[in-house]
């Protein structure tokens, strides 16, 4: 069970605003019960990324938090939407270019006048655009 | 090991040692000194202390410095007995250890230097220096003796991977080198070093244990635990771990016990005691994971609840410690620390029976909370014996666990860690609702709720909980949630769901508000608006099971309070003003989508839609939250008239319709319309105006009147033409305008075609309308003179739109005439006319022209480039009263006139011959040169310059007008 990706934007009230996995091609999506656990992960992290991301000026946090097998890498953007990857493989550069991405995606979409800010993000131009790059840093 | 025996050593001997040299030397370590040390490593300032120690009981095995301390005060003594003793003395000591020899007097120690040839190391008893140089000899003998186990222990740990090599008998070695910074003031740091080098080693092995073959001495540490004692030094356990023989814990408490003492050590008021101090905790529980993890790894049997025991005794013991600094114990790392032992407690808690709610321990758990606590030792050294009263009753452990959960909660808190904070309050939560006390487990989940709001599992799974500690409305919300989760099984919904049924029918008459996208989507409302004021609500309802709802839409007829916008906290919803709705009877809403229609009842209201609400049970309001759905009005509405039809074409009988919409007030029977049509349009029978009558008409509802009206447009001039009819009733105040547009179906236009002196008219007509139309019965009438229809079928013809019909008269008149032109239209069986007039000016042909190029004299036939004659001859057919101006219009680019181009002829005979000089350019069939002919009026007296007239249309008739003439390519002149 190696090689998954969670991905989740977390807007200002801790809510998640999107949601994406990604998996290795060859690999059967996991049931429920990891969902749980991957979503107690990630929203465990928020407090050492709130932590971290006074530490260095860069965006990208790199790995955050650990829990057994799985690594939370986080990236906060300067509006402070914090991006957060729940993986169980090291994918430094990977994750690192993939945040670099969905940044630079989520800028044009939070441009749109119609979208208010925290609230979820229903696109699927958006969610495209998140599984071609999850495709081509994460999962290949 | 105590670091009292590790002291360095000064020995003693001679008659000169006294109280007063004992407690000068004692006051070695009062001060601190420069310590430079080799390797590159930086200098330090460390206090040296040392132990007295009479020549003879010296301890072997440590730094040591010996003196000898004479009590001879005269030369002569000095030289005829005290030397040959020091001498002696110093001969006894063996090489590279220091010494030192103090004399009594000033003078017998310049003596002594002297003749001993060692000037250092004979000093005075009162020379202020001695202090410094017996500090100095102190350091040299330590700093040789680091080097010297430094290089022991690197050698050793070379050697790890070798066979026999022992992890107890490697820390006997390395300790007795952290023994030996140890004793240096202000070396502590060294010293922990070396027990992080030797924790940092193990952690190692154990990791690699798990990847390939352990070594053997590994397998003691593998051996099933017998006791889990918290921190604290036990000389057994040393001797266990030095012989391969301690089990796992025991080397790790020994370890973490060593450093924890260093560090309380280093946590002097002078030192940077945060930085130190916050290493306590924070080194804690990375000891307690990685021990677990060990554990697990070496694979060590050890009774159930043992690690956990354990676990906490080491952290109460470390807060117990954290608790002497006062802004230790709210660090992050003793809140995480405790934390820890909170949730190593809780499953102590269960795995014991402790936890409240329950019967209390079973005698099989009280036998193991027995056995875990003798495990834990005797009297642990650091505090900590809360843990072993806990164990012995329910009451110690709860108050124990309150006590750790809520220092942890506050810390976080305190620090910011606002979801770390939720997260304990969650598991408190767990706690209380044992205990029986909902209200206050209730509080928790609530917090914790808000923390995982949008995290859809996280949500479900706190909101489950909370439900269980809830009553009344608050319940009932929760179970409607929960009812309406995705992320639940279907069985699990409507388990909930079944429950809330239960809970509405004890829920009192008020009722409970609940927000409306809890459980519905409002997908969309669409607002009708009119004398029937409607909305269309699509909602998408999460519920297990079709429910049956009352549902009513408020209508905000007047712009809300600015003053009074209260804050909405979550799950508070508030019904807003529904005194003006659209509602409906009770509708059954299905799982899915739904779509209803509500409808105004009694008065109508002109707002905004703000809010929906579905109310169950006659108990939950589902309210949505107030917003501006949509716009609704209540229109008055008069009776409206639109104009339907095709193209309307002019000239011909053409039919339309008036619709009429019934307004508000609907249209009585019998209701006259007077309808009036401007000039140019005849309505009916021919007049310009008619009345109808129109039938009874309910609101809203369409009436349909024909009418037929032929359009007689003024001029040909433009195709498309409006005429605005006026409609008079009692239906309306003022007269109801209604426009019709009209189009001309063809258009003619003429052209005159002349032979000799034949003339012909050829009227062209083409479609404008788009339409196929027949044409009959052509017909022109001339004002002057006779007109013969050129021989034609005189069938009707078809006029496409894309086609024009020519008709052509040849003509006998004399000067200008005006023409008429008929033609009688069909299309569809309706037949109309067209017609149009034209004015001819004056025609009859006048003066033929005939023009003839030929070769110049000699040659036989024209070639480009030579010249040529062109042969004019003009013919007057009768006397005419005036000259005539003739100009050789030539192409530029076939022709070159080489002569005159232009003249005036007098006619005063009927012919004129005229040659002109002309040169083809290029060779082929070149068009003759046109010749123009103008009237030419001579200067007069009225005007100075002559003037000229053109002709009219057919008046000069050119002959050779589309003659060509052959040229030759030119002669190439050799």
């Amino acid at each position: 069970m190696s090689g998954c990706y969670y991905f989740y934007i977390v807007c200002h009230t801790d809510s998640p605003i999107f949601e994406m996995e990604f998996m290795p091609s060859a690999k059967e999506p996991k049931k429920e019960d990891h969902r749980h656990l991957i979503e107690f992960i990630a929203n465990a992290a928020l407090d050492l990324v709130d932590e971290h991301m006074w530490r260095t000026s860069n965006m990208y946090l790199k790995a955050v938090d650990k829990f057994n097998q799985w690594f939370v890498s986080a990236f906060v953007t300067a509006s402070n939407i914090r991006f957060l990857v729940v993986h169980d493989n090291k994918n430094e550069d990977g994750i690192k270019n993939f945040f670099m991405e969905m940044y630079e995606t989520y800028i044009k979409f939070s441009m749109n006048p119609f979208y208010k800010q925290n609230t979820p993000i229903k696109s699927i131009a958006f969610e495209k655009k998140a599984q071609f790059y999850g495709r081509k840093f994460l999962t290949s | 090991m105590n670091y009292e025996e590790s002291k360095a050593v000064i020995t003693y001997t001679g008659e000169g040692w006294n109280a007063n040299a004992k407690s000068l030397l004692e006051a070695v370590g009062a001060d601190s000194f420069e310590w430079r040390r080799p390797l590159g490593r930086g200098p330090k300032h460390v206090r040296v202390e040392a132990a007295l120690f009479a020549a003879a009981e010296a301890p072997s095995n440590r730094p040591m410095i010996h003196t000898f301390w004479s009590a001879c005060t005269d030369v002569d003594t000095w030289r005829s007995s005290e030397k040959d003793r020091v001498e002696r003395w110093i001969r006894s000591i063996a090489a590279g250890v220091e010494w030192l020899v103090v004399l009594a007097a000033p003078k017998v120690a310049d003596k002594a230097r002297t003749e001993l040839k060692q000037s250092e190391r004979c000093i005075s008893s009162r020379d202020p220096a001695l202090l410094r140089r017996v500090r100095q000899m102190l350091l040299t003998a330590i700093s040789n003796e680091e080097q010297r186990l430094g290089q022991e222990v690197r050698r050793e740990r070379e050697r790890r991977n070798e066979q026999g090599w022992s992890f107890g008998e490697y820390l006997a070695l390395q300790e007795q080198l952290a023994a030996l910074l140890g004793t240096l003031k202000g070396a502590e740091d060294e010293a922990l070093v070396q027990y992080d080098e030797l924790d940092a080693l193990f952690t190692q092995f154990v990791r690699n244990a798990s990847l390939i073959e352990p070594p053997p001495w590994l397998n003691s540490f593998s051996a099933p635990l017998k006791e889990w004692r918290g921190l604290g030094i036990d000389s057994n356990a040393r001797f266990a771990i030095v012989n391969s023989d301690a089990s796992l814990l025991q080397l790790r408490v020994y370890l973490f016990t060593r450093q924890l003492n260093l560090l309380l050590k280093m946590n002097q008021p002078q030192q940077s005691q945060k930085r130190i101090s916050s290493q306590i905790a924070e080194r804690c529980l990375p000891l307690l994971q990685i021990c677990s993890n060990e554990l697990r790894i070496l694979e060590v049997d050890f009774p159930e609840g043992a690690a956990s025991c354990w676990a906490v005794q080491v952290s109460l013991q470390v807060l117990h410690v954290c608790r002497k600094y006062p802004d230790q114990v709210h660090s992050l790392p003793a809140a995480t620390l405790c934390d820890y032992a909170c949730q190593k407690l809780f499953q102590l808690g269960e795995l014991l029976g402790l936890m409240p709610g329950g019967q209390g321990p079973s005698s099989a758990q009280i036998d193991a909370a027995l056995w875990l606590g003798a495990g834990l030792g005797p009297e642990p050294p650091f505090g900590g014996e809360q843990l072993k009263e806990a164990l012995g009753s329910p009451a110690a452990f709860q108050k124990l666990y309150l006590e750790l959960a809520e220092l942890a909660l506050g810390t976080f808190k305190h620090l910011g860690r606002s979801r770390s904070a939720r997260q304990l309050g969650h598991q408190l939560a767990n706690f209380h609702q044992l205990r029986g006390d909902p209200h206050l487990a209730a509080a928790y989940l609530s917090d914790a709720l808000t923390a995982v709001e949008g995290w859809p599992t996280l949500e479900i799974h706190i909101l489950s909980q909370l439900a269980e500690c809830l009553t009344g409305e608050k319940l009932a919300m929760a179970r409607a949630r929960l009812a309406a989760s995705l992320t639940l099984e279907l069985e699990v919904r409507k388990q909930h769901w079944h429950q809330l049924l239960q809970i509405l029918k004890t829920l009192d008459d008020d009722g409970c508000v609940m927000p409306l996208e809890e459980v519905f989507d409002l997908v969309s409302v669409t607002p009708i608006s009119g004398h029937r004021q409607q909305a269309y609500v699509n909602i998408n309802s999460r519920l297990p099971e079709a429910v049956l709802v009352n549902p009513s839409l408020s209508v905000q007829t007047s712009l809300p309070q600015v003053s009074r916008k209260e804050s909405n906290p979550r799950g508070r919803r508030l019904r807003g003003n529904f005194s003006a709705c659209l509602s409906s009877e009770p509708i059954k809403i299905q799982p899915g989508l739904n779509e209803f229609i509500l409808n105004a009842q009694g008065d109508l209201h002109t707002g905004h839609l703000s809010q929906l609400s579905l109310i169950m049970n006659d108990k939950m309001d589902f309210v949505s939250a107030e917003a501006r759905l949509g716009i609704i009005e209540v229109k008055k509405g008069e009776t409206t008239i639109s104009v339907e039809s095709g193209q309307l074409l002019a000239r011909m009988p053409q039919k339309f319709q008036l619709r009429f919409t019934a307004g508000t007030d609907g249209i009585e029977e019998g209701t006259e319309v007077t309808i009036k049509a401007p000039r140019g349009l005849s309505l009916g029978d021919g007049g310009r105006q008619i009345v109808i009558e129109l039938p009874k008409t309910e609101q809203g509802q369409d009436t349909v009147v024909t009418l037929e009206a032929i359009a007689t447009p003024p001029s040909a001039k433009s195709t498309d033409i409006e005429y605005g009819l006026t409609l008079t009733s009692s239906l309306w105040d003022q007269a109801y305008p209604v426009s019709v547009h009209f189009t001309v179906p063809v258009a003619a236009s003429v052209k005159l075609h002349t032979a000799m002196k034949t003339k012909f008219l050829q009227v062209v007509v083409s479609s404008t309308c788009r339409q196929r139309l027949m044409l009959s019965d052509p017909t022109l009438e001339l004002s002057l003179g006779t007109c013969t229809p050129l021989p034609i079928s005189s069938k009707p013809l078809t006029l496409d739109p894309d086609r024009p019909l020519s008709y052509i008269w040849q003509l006998e008149i004399e000067g200008p005439i005006r023409a008429k032109f008929n033609v009688n239209l069909t299309k569809d069986e309706v037949n109309g006319a067209y017609n149009c007039e034209f004015e001819l000016a004056e025609c009859a042909t006048m003066i033929f022209v005939n023009s003839k190029v030929a070769a110049a004299s000699g040659a036989e036939v024209c070639r480009a480039n030579a010249m040529c004659h062109l042969h004019l001859t003009v013919e007057a057919s009768e006397a005419i009263g005036y000259s005539l101006m003739y100009e050789l219009l030539a192409d530029q680019s076939m022709w070159a006139v080489c002569g005159r181009t232009a003249g005036v002829l007098n006619l005063d005979q009927p012919s004129h011959n005229l040659v002109l000089e002309v040169m083809p350019l290029t060779s082929g069939f070149l068009p003759h040169p046109q010749v123009r002919l103008s009237k030419y009026i001579p200067a007069n007296a009225g005007s100075t310059h002559p003037k000229l007239e053109p002709f009219g249309p057919g008046q000069v008739y050119n002959k050779s007008k589309s003659l060509q003439v052959h040229v030759l390519p030119a002669i190439q002149s050799s």
